[in-house]
C-alpha cells in the first residue's frame, strides 16, 4: 500500500514555518520593549523623587499657595510672580521627566500592542 | 473603551503630543537657563577677580547659587526703616525694599511694615532694582509651611 502525505500537508508546513518566524520576532519586541519599559519605569520613578526634591527645595509649594491665598494680589503682580515660578521651576528634571515618561508610554504602548498579536497568533495557531 | 482602543484612539495620540511638547518646552528652557546662568557667573567671577588685582576685598560670598530677583523665601535676620535683610536658600541673603506701595499679609489680614519681626518668615514677591536689591510688592508671612 502506497502512502500518500495529505493534500495539505505543504500549507500546514508554510503556515507553521510563517507562524514560528512571527513568533521569533514578537518574542524578540516583547523583550526589547519589556526592558525598555523597566528601564524607563526605573528612570521615571527616580526622577520623579528627583524632581519633587527640587519643587520642594525651590519653594514652590509656598509661592504657590499664595494663589489660593492671596489671589488678588497675585494677580496684580502676575509679571512678577510668573518670573518667580520661572526662576524657581527646575527645568532640567522636569524636561527629563517629561521625555522619559514619553519612553514609558511609547513602550508600553508597543508591548501591549505586542502581548495582543501574540495572543492572536497563539490563538489562530489553536484554530 | 479597552486599553488597545485607547492605544489607538486620538485621545492617546494628543495626550502623548501633549507631553512632547512640555517636554521640548522644558527642554528649550533649561537650556536658556543653562547659557545665562553661565554669562552670569563668567560675568561676576571676572568682576571679581578684576577688583581683587586693584583692589584688596573677599571675594563674592555667594558663588554658585543664583539669586532669584523677583521673590525669596526665608527669614528676617534684620530690620531696619523700610528695607529687612532676608536670609534665603543655601544662607543667601539679601536687602529687601519696602515701600507705600508694598503690601504685607499676615495669619490675620494686613499689616504694617514695622509690623514684621527679625526671626519671621516669609514669602516675598517684587522685582530687582540696580542696586541687586529686591522691591518687595507682595510680603506674605509664613502661614507655618516653611521650614
Amino acid at each position: 500500500m502506497k502512502h500518500l502525505p495529505p493534500a495539505d500537508l505543504y500549507d500546514r508546513v508554510i503556515n507553521r514555518i510563517n507562524y514560528e518566524h512571527r513568533r521569533g520576532i514578537l518574542k524578540r519586541s516583547l523583550l526589547l520593549y519589556f526592558s525598555g519599559f523597566l528601564l524607563s519605569l526605573g528612570t521615571f520613578s527616580q526622577l520623579i523623587v528627583k524632581s519633587y526634591e527640587a519643587i520642594v527645595r525651590a519653594g514652590l509649594p509656598e509661592i504657590f499657595s499664595l494663589v489660593f491665598t492671596n489671589f488678588n494680589l497675585v494677580m496684580s503682580n502676575i509679571s512678577d510672580f510668573t518670573m518667580l515660578i520661572l526662576e524657581s521651576l527646575p527645568s532640567l528634571f522636569l524636561a527629563l521627566s517629561f521625555s522619559i515618561l514619553m519612553i514609558l508610554i511609547f513602550s508600553f504602548g508597543k508591548l501591549f500592542g505586542s502581548l495582543m498579536e501574540l495572543k492572536t497568533l497563539n490563538k489562530l495557531k489553536a484554530n | 473603551m479597552n486599553l488597545k482602543d485607547f492605544f489607538q484612539s486620538k485621545q492617546f495620540k494628543r495626550i502623548y503630543l501633549t507631553f512632547g511638547i512640555l517636554a521640548i518646552l522644558t527642554l528649550v528652557f533649561s537650556f536658556g537657563v543653562f547659557i545665562g546662568s553661565e554669562k552670569a557667573r563668567f560675568s561676576y567671577r571676572w568682576s571679581d577677580n578684576y577688583y581683587h588685582n586693584f583692589v584688596e576685598q573677599p571675594s563674592f560670598p555667594n558663588q554658585g547659587t543664583p539669586i532669584k530677583p523677583h521673590g525669596l523665601l526665608g527669614e528676617i535676620i534684620k530690620q531696619s526703616g523700610n528695607q529687612f535683610i532676608l536670609r534665603g536658600a543655601d544662607n543667601i541673603e539679601i536687602t529687601i525694599l519696602n515701600d507705600n506701595k508694598t503690601v504685607v499679609v499676615g495669619k490675620s489680614g494686613n499689616l504694617k511694615i514695622s509690623d514684621l519681626k527679625e526671626g519671621e518668615k516669609v514669602v516675598v514677591i517684587g522685582g530687582p532694582d540696580n542696586q541687586g536689591r529686591v522691591r518687595a510688592k507682595l510680603i506674605r508671612v509664613d502661614a507655618g509651611f516653611l521650614k
